[in-house]
C-alpha cells in the first residue's frame, strides 16, 4: 500500500485527504453531517451528483441509513455499521483514501464516519446512459431485439440473464491509467480455454494508455497483426450473440461506456455466421450461408474481375456480351481502370456521407447520390451502365457481409486488385490472390489459425466444418466448435436421426 | 497455442506435395512423352512412375533412418557425406527452382499477357514465391489444403469434359516402340518427379512423421494418374504429333470442351490458374528447402540470409536463361549425369546410417519486382475491332485476307458489320496487315469460323505454312469452325446482306439445327492435327454463296494437307454415318418410306483368311415418319439395309483408297497382328483391303 492514503478515524483528516484529490471538481457533492441521537457522531459523504440523485436520497438506501443511524446512540451506530444492520447487500468497505476515490468514480456514494478506521460504499444508480434499445447494426429477422448498453454493469446482467449458471464467471479488470475504465471479461469456466484467457489478460495488463473511450480502443492494442485489414475479434452488439459466443467456449470482453462487445478468439468462418442462423431452419440458412460466401468473393473481385476480362481477356465472355460491353464503352473519355475507380471512390463517399449525416437526411443522400452518380453520369457519358452495374453489385455484396469490419477488410482488398488487374490482367488477380491466402493463412487470433474450420488444427476433429459454407441441422451440430476446451467439446446429447 | 508452428498435418503435407508435383509433371509430361515415345507414352509413364515409387521408398528408408535427427549434428566422422549431399541438394533446389520459374512465367506470359516482358512476369511471380517460403511450412500447408480441391476438382471435371471429344483408335496399340525408347521415357519422367524429394525435406515439419510415405505414395499415384489421363486425352484429341508439338497442351487442352451453359466462352484463361498456382507451391518450396540448406551449408548466423541469397540466384538464372527449353535442358543434363546418380548414392548412405547434420535454417531473399519495362498493355474493349470471321485465299503471289469484323462507332450501342477485304505478301502479316488501316487492335478472341479459298486450300504447301503459322503463335483457339469456299470473296460479301454476323452464321450453323450436327463440322484443330498425320483424310464443309446467305453445298475431302476433291452431300451423309455420327438424315427407302435415323452404331472387324477383309457394321436406329410400319416393319428395314449396303458398295468403288471411314487408324485397336505387320504400310493395306458395309436396322 505504498503511496496510498489510509481511511483513519480522524474524520477531519479523512476529509481533507480527500478533497484535496479532488479539488475543483464541482460535479462532486460534498456534504458533512452528525449522526446519532445526541448528533456526536460525524459523518461526511460524497457522491458524482448525477449517479445519486437527490431526490431519491430519502427514499434510498442512503437516506434510509442516516435516518436510522439519526436514532442511535454513538456505540451503536459503530456495531451498527459492522454488522452491516440495514441489509445491504451492494456494500463494501474500503482501507484506503484512493479505493474510496476510485469507487465513487463509479457512480457509487462514500461515507466516511468519525471514528471508523474504514470507509464504506453505498450503491447509486450509476452514470446517466442510455437503456437497452433495440440494435441498430445488426438487424435479424429472428430472435432478441435487444442491444448492449453503455454500462458495462448493464451488459454482464444481459449475458446473465441468458446464461444463468454460476460457471459464468465476470473477471473485472481496469484499462487506462487516467479512465480507468472498467472492463470484464466473461467466459464459462471449464468451457472456455485457460491459455486463452490468460492470454487476453496478460495483453490487458500490458496496456498502458491514458485512456480507454471504447473497447475499439483496447482491440487495436491487443491485437498482433496490426497490419492486417482482417479484424482478429469479432465486435456484436447483441447480447445474445454474444451469450452465443460464451457458450462456444469464447471469451467475451465489455467495456465501459461502450455498447458493443468483443469476442475472441475468431475464425474467418465466424465473420459469416449471425445470431438468427441458429432460429431459422438449416436448408434456408445454408442458402443465406453460401450467399454471404459467394457476396465477400463479389465484394472483392467483382470489378478487378471486370477490368481483366475486358482489357485483356476478352475471350472470357460470350462474343454479344463483348460487343454490348465495346459498344456502350464508346465515347466514354476515360480507360476502364479510372472509370471503376472514379465509381468506387463515389460510392465510397456516399456511404460516408450517409453515415455521417443525421436522421432522415442519410437515406436521401443514398437516393440522391444514386442518381447523379449513377444517371446523370451515364447520361453525360463519363461512365458506361456496365460499370455502374458492376459497382452497384459490388456495393450490394459487401453489405450482405454480416461483420461491417470484416466487410470493411474486402472493400480495402477491392482496391488492391483493381490495381492488380489494371496492370495485370488476370494474371495479376491470381498473383493478389496467391497472397491473400497467404496471409490469411498465417493469420491468428489468440493462437487459433484465422482459416480454421478449413484447415488443420491440433486437436481439431473436423466438425466444424458442419456450420460452415452449410449449416447442417441443429441436431449434427453436438459439439461445440475448436474454441472450447478440449473434454469440453459435447455441448448436447446425440439424437438418432 | 492451438497449432504448432512449423508443423504440419499428414493432410496438409499429402496435399501439398501433390501439388507441387501436379504443376510440372501435368504441363510438360504428356507433351514430352509424345514427343520421345509417341505411341508408347502410357507405358513410358507408368515405367516413370514405378521408378518413381522405388525412389520413394528409398526416401522412405532415409526418412526413417534420419527422422527428426535431419535438424541434428553429424558426427565429426560423416560430416563429408552431409556436406556433399547438402551440396548437391541445393544445386538441384536451384535448378529446379530456376526451370519451373521460368516455366511458370512463360505459361503466364503466353496464356495471360502475350506482350509483357518475360522479365516482368519472372519478377513478379518469384516476388509471390518468395512471400509464400517467408510465410513459413505452416502458411505453406494451410494454402495446399484450401486450395487442393479449388485447383483439382475444375481440373477433372474439364478433362472428363475434353474426353467426350476423344478417339482413342490414334494410340493403339501399345507396347510397340523399342524398349530403349520406352527406358528413356521412363527415366525422362523420373526426372521430371524428382520433385517428390521435396516431400523429403518437409519431413521435420510432419507432426507425424510415420506418416511421411503415405504422402509420398498418394501424391506419386496421384500425380502418375493424373498424367496418364492427361496423355490418354491429349492424343484421344489432338493426335500424337499434334500433341508433341504444342506449347502447352494441358491448357490448350482446356479450350476444346464446350463449357454448358453459355456464361463463359473460352476457359483456358481461367483454368491456366490451375497450373499457376501448383507452379507457385513448387517454386516456393524450392526457395524454402533451398534457403535452408544455403544457410546450414554456409552456417548463417540470420535464417533468412540463405533464403534471400537462394532467391536471388533461382530469378538472376530465369532471367539470364530466359526460355523454360534452355532451362529445362541444363537441369535435365545435370540430373541425368550427376543429380540423380549421386542422390542416390547418398540416400543410400543415410540408410545405412548417417545421422545429417542440422539441414534447415531460414534464409530469405525479396526480389524487386517491377524494375524492368513497364507493364502489361490492356487495350480498352472500345479500341478492339473483334474479328468474327476470317477467310484467307491466295491469288499469284500475293495473300488475300478478309475480316469481318464488329464496328462499335456509331454510337447506337450496338455492334454492327464491317468486312474489310486486305491484299498482303505472307501469312505472317495476318495480324499487321489490317493494322496499317485501322487505329484499333485486332481481336481474334471471339473468331468463330476460318473460311479458306479454294486456292489455298489446294495448295498443299501454302495451306502448311499457314498452318504452321497459326499453330506456331496460337492465334486462334482450336475448335473454331472450319470451311472452304470456292470463292471466299463472293462469301464475305454476304455479310452485308446478313441480319447477323458471318462468324455467329456460321457457327450456329451447328447449334439448334434440324438439319446439321456438330459431327459434320470441321474445326482448326482438326486441320491443324490433320497437319501431323497427313494420310488421315477428313471432310470439310464447303461453302457456296446463296442469295442472302452462305450455304454448304458439298464437302471437300483433305488429304495430304490439300483439298482434292468434292463431295455431294449425300455422299458425305454416306461418310459420316459409315463413322458413326449420328446425323439427321432422313432416308427413303424404296421411294415410298422416309426413316429418320436417330441413333447409329459403329464396329469394325479385320480379318485376313484369304486376303484383308474389313468389315463395317452399322446399328441404324430410326423412325418411319411418313406411314404407319405395322406389319412391313421388317421388310422396310430389310430394304433399307440392302439399299444402304448397295450405296456404300458403289460409294467404295470410287473412294476406298481415300480410306474415308479410318479403316486403317482402327486396326491398331481391332487387329494387333495385322498392325504390326502393315503399321508403315499404309497404302498397301488400303489397297488390298476388301472392305464390306454391313448394315443392321431397326425401326421403331
Amino acid at each position: 500500500m505504498d503511496n496510498q492514503t489510509p481511511v483513519v478515524k480522524n474524520i477531519d483528516e479523512n476529509i481533507r485527504n480527500f478533497e484535496q484529490m479532488f479539488e475543483g471538481c464541482a460535479d462532486i457533492k460534498k456534504r458533512k453531517f452528525a449522526l446519532g441521537k445526541e448528533a456526536n457522531v460525524d459523518c461526511y459523504i460524497a457522491f458524482i451528483e448525477v449517479t445519486v440523485s437527490n431526490m431519491m436520497l430519502s427514499e434510498s438506501i442512503l437516506g434510509s441509513m442516516i435516518r436510522r443511524m439519526c436514532e442511535l446512540s454513538k456505540g451503536d451506530i459503530y456495531r451498527y455499521i459492522d454488522e452491516n444492520g440495514l441489509g445491504i447487500s451492494d456494500t463494501a468497505e474500503f482501507k484506503t483514501i484512493e479505493e474510496v476515490a476510485d469507487m465513487m468514480l463509479t457512480g457509487d456514494a462514500i461515507v466516511f464516519i468519525d471514528g471508523c478506521e474504514k470507509a464504506f460504499k453505498i450503491a447509486g444508480k450509476g452514470y446517466p446512459g442510455l437503456g437497452v434499445i433495440q440494435s441498430q447494426s445488426e438487424q435479424v429477422t429472428r430472435g432478441s431485439r435487444e442491444s448492449f448498453t453503455e454500462s458495462v454493469k448493464a451488459n454482464t446482467a444481459l449475458i446473465r440473464k441468458r446464461i444463468r449458471n454460476p460457471e459464468l464467471k465476470v473477471k473485472e479488470i481496469k484499462a487506462g491509467r487516467r479512465s480507468k475504465t472498467l472492463n470484464a471479461l466473461v467466459y464459462l469456466d471449464g468451457i472456455a480455454r485457460p491459455e486463452v484467457l490468460a492470454e487476453v489478460e496478460k495483453r490487458l495488463e500490458e496496456i498502458d494508455i491514458d485512456g480507454v473511450l471504447d473497447s475499439g480502443t483496447l482491440e487495436q492494442l491487443m491485437e498482433s497483426s496490426w497490419k492486417s485489414p482482417f479484424p482478429q475479434f469479432q465486435s456484436t452488439e447483441r447480447p445474445d450473440k454474444a451469450a452465443m459466443a460464451v457458450l462456444e467456449g469464447r471469451i467475451v470482453l465489455l467495456t465501459d461506456n461502450t455498447p458493443v462487445s468483443i469476442i475472441l478468439p475468431v475464425n474467418y468462418n465466424s465473420f459469416f455466421q449471425t445470431t438468427d442462423d441458429y432460429y431459422n431452419r438449416w436448408e434456408v440458412v445454408s442458402l443465406e450461408r453460401l450467399i454471404r460466401y459467394v457476396a465477400s468473393l463479389l465484394a472483392m473481385l467483382l470489378p478487378a474481375m471486370y477490368l481483366a476480362v475486358t482489357n485483356f481477356h476478352t475471350q472470357l465472355l460470350p462474343t454479344e456480351l463483348v460487343l454490348a460491353f465495346a459498344a456502350a464503352r464508346e465515347g466514354v473519355p476515360f480507360p476502364a481502370v479510372v472509370e471503376v475507380l472514379l465509381m468506387e471512390m463515389s460510392f465510397e463517399l456516399l456511404r460516408e456521407a450517409g453515415v455521417r449525416i443525421p436522421g432522415s437526411l442519410g437515406g436521401t443522400i443514398g437516393i440522391v447520390g444514386g442518381l447523379i452518380v449513377g444517371q446523370a453520369a451515364v447520361e453525360a457519358n463519363l461512365v458506361s451502365p456496365i460499370v455502374v452495374i458492376v459497382v452497384a453489385l459490388t456495393a450490394l455484396s459487401s453489405f450482405a457481409i454480416p461483420n461491417e469490419e470484416f466487410g470493411a477488410a474486402y472493400r480495402i482488398m477491392k482496391f488492391i486488385f483493381i490495381l492488380a488487374a489494371a496492370f495485370l490482367g488476370y494474371y495479376g488477380i491470381v498473383l493478389m490472390g496467391l497472397l491473400l491466402i497467404l496471409h490469411l493463412a498465417g493469420l491468428k487470433s489468440f493462437g487459433v489459425p484465422y482459416l480454421t474450420p478449413f484447415v488443420w488444427v491440433d486437436g481439431d476433429s473436423r466438425e466444424d466444418l458442419k456450420d460452415s459454407f452449410i449449416r447442417q441441422p441443429l441436431f449434427r451440430l453436438f459439439r461445440r466448435p475448436l474454441f472450447a476446451r478440449r473434454g469440453q467439446r459435447i455441448r448436447m446429447k446425440r439424437k438418432e436421426e | 497455442m492451438f497449432a504448432q508452428n512449423e508443423r504440419i498435418s499428414t493432410r496438409q503435407f499429402k496435399r501439398l506435395l501433390t501439388l507441387e508435383l501436379f504443376g510440372v509433371t501435368t504441363a510438360l509430361l504428356p507433351g514430352i512423352l509424345c514427343k520421345t515415345v509417341q505411341r508408347d507414352g502410357v507405358t513410358a509413364l507408368a515405367g516413370g512412375v514405378l521408378l518413381v515409387f522405388l525412389y520413394g521408398l528409398l526416401l522412405k528408408a532415409a526418412a526413417k533412418r534420419a527422422g527428426r535427427s535431419l535438424q541434428q549434428t553429424l558426427k565429426e566422422k560423416k560430416k563429408v557425406v552431409y556436406e556433399i549431399f547438402l551440396l548437391v541438394m541445393t544445386i538441384q533446389m536451384i535448378l529446379m527452382g530456376i526451370w519451373v520459374l521460368t516455366l511458370a512465367a512463360e505459361l503466364s506470359r503466353d496464356i495471360l499477357l502475350q506482350e509483357m516482358d518475360l522479365r516482368v512476369v519472372i519478377c513478379t511471380f518469384a516476388f509471390v514465391c518468395v512471400a509464400g517460403a517467408l510465410q513459413g511450412m505452416e502458411c505453406r500447408g494451410r494454402m495446399a489444403e484450401i486450395l487442393y480441391a479449388f485447383l483439382l476438382l475444375p481440373f477433372l471435371f474439364f478433362l472428363f469434359l475434353a474426353a467426350r471429344k476423344m478417339n482413342l483408335d490414334t494410340m493403339q496399340p501399345i507396347l510397340t516402340e523399342p524398349a530403349k525408347t520406352i527406358g528413356k521415357g521412363s527415366y525422362e519422367v523420373f526426372i521430371v518427379f524428382q520433385g517428390v524429394t521435396l516431400g523429403f525435406f518437409a519431413l521435420p515439419y510432419l507432426k507425424d512423421q510415420k506418416d511421411f510415405w503415405k504422402g509420398v505414395k498418394k501424391s506419386i499415384w496421384l500425380n502418375g494418374l493424373f498424367c496418364l489421363l492427361l496423355l490418354v486425352v491429349a492424343i484421344g484429341i489432338f493426335g500424337i504429333d499434334g500433341a508433341a508439338n504444342q506449347n502447352w497442351l494441358a491448357v490448350n487442352l482446356m479450350t476444346t470442351p464446350d463449357f454448358p451453359g453459355g456464361l463463359v466462352e473460352r476457359m483456358d484463361v481461367l483454368m491456366v490458374t490451375i497450373w499457376i498456382v501448383a507452379l507457385f507451391f513448387f517454386v516456393s518450396g524450392s526457395i524454402f528447402y533451398g534457403g535452408k540448406m544455403v544457410g546450414r551449408l554456409f552456417s548463417m548466423k540470420r535464417e533468412r540470409t540463405g533464403l534471400w541469397i537462394l532467391s536471388a540466384l533461382i530469378v538472376a538464372g530465369s532471367i539470364l536463361m530466359g526460355n523454360k527449353d534452355y532451362a529445362y535442358y541444363v537441369y535435365m543434363t545435370y540430373m541425368k549425369y550427376i543429380g540423380v546418380p549421386l542422390l542416390l548414392l547418398l540416400l543410400f548412405f543415410i540408410c545405412a546410417g548417417l545421422r545429417p547434420k542440422k539441414a534447415v535454417a531460414g534464409a530469405m531473399c525479396v526480389f524487386l519486382a517491377l524494375s524492368f519495362t513497364g507493364c502489361a498493355k490492356g487495350v480498352e474493349l472500345e479500341d478492339r475491332e473483334f474479328v468474327l470471321a476470317l477467310g484467307v485465299e491466295i491469288q499469284e503471289d500475293k495473300v488475300l485476307f478478309y475480316y469481318d469484323t464488329s464496328n462499335t462507332q456509331d454510337g447506337s450501342g450496338e455492334a454492327s458489320q464491317e468486312v474489310v477485304r486486305i491484299e498482303a505478301d505472307a501469312f505472317y502479316e495476318l495480324t499487321s496487315a489490317y493494322g496499317q488501316q485501322s487505329d484499333k487492335y485486332l481481336d481474334y478472341n471471339h473468331l468463330k469460323a476460318l473460311v479458306i479459298g479454294k486456292n489455298l486450300a489446294s495448295d498443299a504447301d501454302k495451306l502448311s505454312e499457314l498452318l504452321q503459322f497459326i499453330e506456331q503463335n496460337e492465334l486462334f483457339a482450336r475448335n473454331t469452325k472450319l470451311f472452304f469456299s470456292e470463292d471466299a470473296e463472293r462469301i464475305f460479301s454476304l455479310c452485308t446482306s446478313m441480319n447477323t454476323a458471318l462468324g455467329e452464321y456460321l457457327e450456329n450453323l451447328y447449334v439448334d439445327s434440324d438439319y446439321y450436327v456438330e459431327g459434320q463440322s470441321a474445326s482448326l484443330g482438326d486441320l491443324i492435327k490433320h497437319r501431323h498425320e497427313k494420310e488421315e483424310t477428313f471432310l470439310v464443309p464447303v461453302l457456296k454463296a446463296g442469295e442472302k446467305q452462305p450455304l454448304i453445298d458439298s464437302y471437300g475431302i483433305v488429304r495430304d494437307v490439300q483439298w482434292i476433291e468434292k463431295l455431294r452431300p449425300q455422299e458425305a451423309e454416306l461418310v459420316f454415318l459409315g463413322n458413326g455420327v449420328n446425323i439427321k438424315e432422313t432416308v427413303k427407302v424404296d421411294r415410298t418410306y422416309a426413316v429418320k435415323i436417330n441413333n447409329v452404331r459403329k464396329e469394325v472387324a479385320f480379318s485376313d483368311d484369304k486376303s484383308i477383309n474389313a468389315v463395317v457394321t452399322l446399328e441404324i436406329r430410326g423412325q418411319l415418319k411418313n406411314k404407319e410400319a405395322g406389319k412391313q416393319k421388317r421388310e422396310i428395314e430389310t430394304e433399307m439395309e440392302k439399299q444402304l449396303e448397295e450405296n456404300y458398295g458403289q460409294f467404295l468403288i470410287d473412294y476406298k483408297a481415300l480410306d474415308l471411314f479410318h479403316l486403317f487408324r482402327s486396326l491398331g485397336s481391332h487387329n494387333r497382328q495385322m498392325w504390326q505387320q502393315y503399321h508403315e504400310k499404309r497404302a498397301e493395306f488400303i489397297n488390298q483391303c476388301q472392305v464390306t458395309f454391313k448394315i443392321k436396322a431397326s425401326i421403331e
